[in-house]
């Protein structure tokens, strides 16, 4: 099943790219969730109405896989990601409105396009059936907003608050928040590193996906975020091993780093899910070493 | 090295980044072609091509391949 707009961004992004028109071939065949589609179309329709085309959509999203791919020669090459300081990236990617737009964009369309994200976002629905009222939703880089906007349609928090340290997510945030979402909730998104939340205010829900990767030491978020949670808190965190992105600097080389890391930190896992990218198997995955994405409940 | 040269050692690279001894490539190949050839596999294939010639791709050429013909084309301009 899929909608014309779904159906014309596969076709346009094919005629620019042969390896991704082989990928989205098959991508429908892993598709049949109509609140999925319903989703996806609804995505579409807001960038279209923000003056993007189906086609501007597709170049967005060929470009954040070529991206990619650029990173992952850098990867294969000298065995590490291209940078290890927030410092080199900040620059670059977080204060540069261009690359920023290039970048949600893409990351909004991956979580439908990409076969792993797509998991996630599944998974991730399943695990909120058991967490759904609460004080504070925390979102820590909501980004595209993909997962802030179903926790506000999905659950019944008496705040959602999402933070970021990047100007541009922020405002980026903001917009499709405010279009995509149904009710009269109290949202707050603001520019906010996550190290100067005050540790005297514990949160119901804290959502971190795809954060870990981005900071220097991925031990300390994970003590600040067992300050900012007690016992009942639903805590979700994603991460990814060998995936090169221009803007992971820390890398975790196999789940076993990540998995000590919480044990370090007190963080007992509740549920877990391990999606290697591609549909690899976990055995080539780890062979190839491809990009394998985790994602935790604790 | 003569075109066809070429394509005799490209397809040995073939062969070892896919695990396939029976691949053999040509003008048309294309991704298509092979079933695990995907962008992930590309940036493997790249590396050994390059490796295997000793050239350099730009990112735009790597990006831009519509088929291993022009990948030779490449590969002899470079060498």
């Amino acid at each position: 099943m899929s909608t014309k707009q779904i159906d014309a961004l596969i076709k346009c992004i094919g005629e620019k790219s042969l390896l991704q028109k082989k990928y989205c071939e098959n991508f429908l065949e892993g598709y049949g969730d109509t609140e999925e589609e319903e989703t996806f179309d609804a995505l579409l329709s807001y960038y279209i109405q923000q003056d993007e085309t189906i086609e501007s959509l597709a170049q967005l999203y060929v470009d954040f896989i070529n991206d990619l791919m650029e990173e992952r020669y850098f990867f294969v090459q000298n065995g590490c990601y291209r940078y290890s300081k927030i410092e080199e990236v900040d620059k670059k990617i977080y204060q540069n409105p261009k690359y920023m737009k290039m970048y949600m964009i893409g990351l909004a369309l991956s979580t439908y396009l990409l076969t792993s994200h797509r998991e996630y976002m599944r998974w991730f629905k399943l695990q909120v059936a058991n967490y759904r009222t609460g004080n504070v939703w925390l979102e820590v880089g909501p980004g595209h907003g993909e997962y802030f906007i179903w926790a506000i349609n999905n659950t019944d928090y008496q705040k959602y608050y999402g933070i970021d340290i990047s100007e541009t997510a922020v405002k980026m945030s903001k917009e499709i928040v405010s279009a995509q979402v149904e009710s009269d909730k109290q949202v707050l998104i603001e520019k906010k590193d996550f190290f100067d939340l005050p540790v005297d205010v514990t949160y119901d829900a804290i959502v971190v996906g795809e954060v870990i990767e981005h900071v220097e030491q991925p031990q300390l978020f994970l003590k600040k975020i067992m300050e900012l949670s007690n016992e009942h808190t639903f805590i979700y965190i994603t991460t990814v091993v060998n995936c090169p992105q221009k803007d992971h600097i820390y890398l975790f080389s196999n789940i076993s780093e990540i998995e000590q890391m919480f044990i370090d930190t007190g963080l007992e896992v509740v549920d877990k899910l391990y999606v290697p990218t591609n549909n690899y198997s976990m055995k080539k995955a780890v062979k190839k070493k491809v990009a394998i994405n985790v994602a935790y409940i604790f | 090295m003569s075109r066809e040269e070429v394509y005799e050692a490209l397809s040995e690279v073939f062969q070892d980044v896919f695990d396939d001894e029976d691949i053999r490539v040509s003008d048309a190949t294309t991704a298509a072609d092979i079933e695990d050839w995907d962008s992930l596999e590309h940036i493997n294939l790249i590396v050994a091509v390059e490796k295997k010639f000793n050239i350099k791709f730009n990112m735009g050429e790597v990006n831009t391949f519509k088929n291993v013909g022009e990948m030779v084309d490449i590969i002899l301009t470079r060498m």
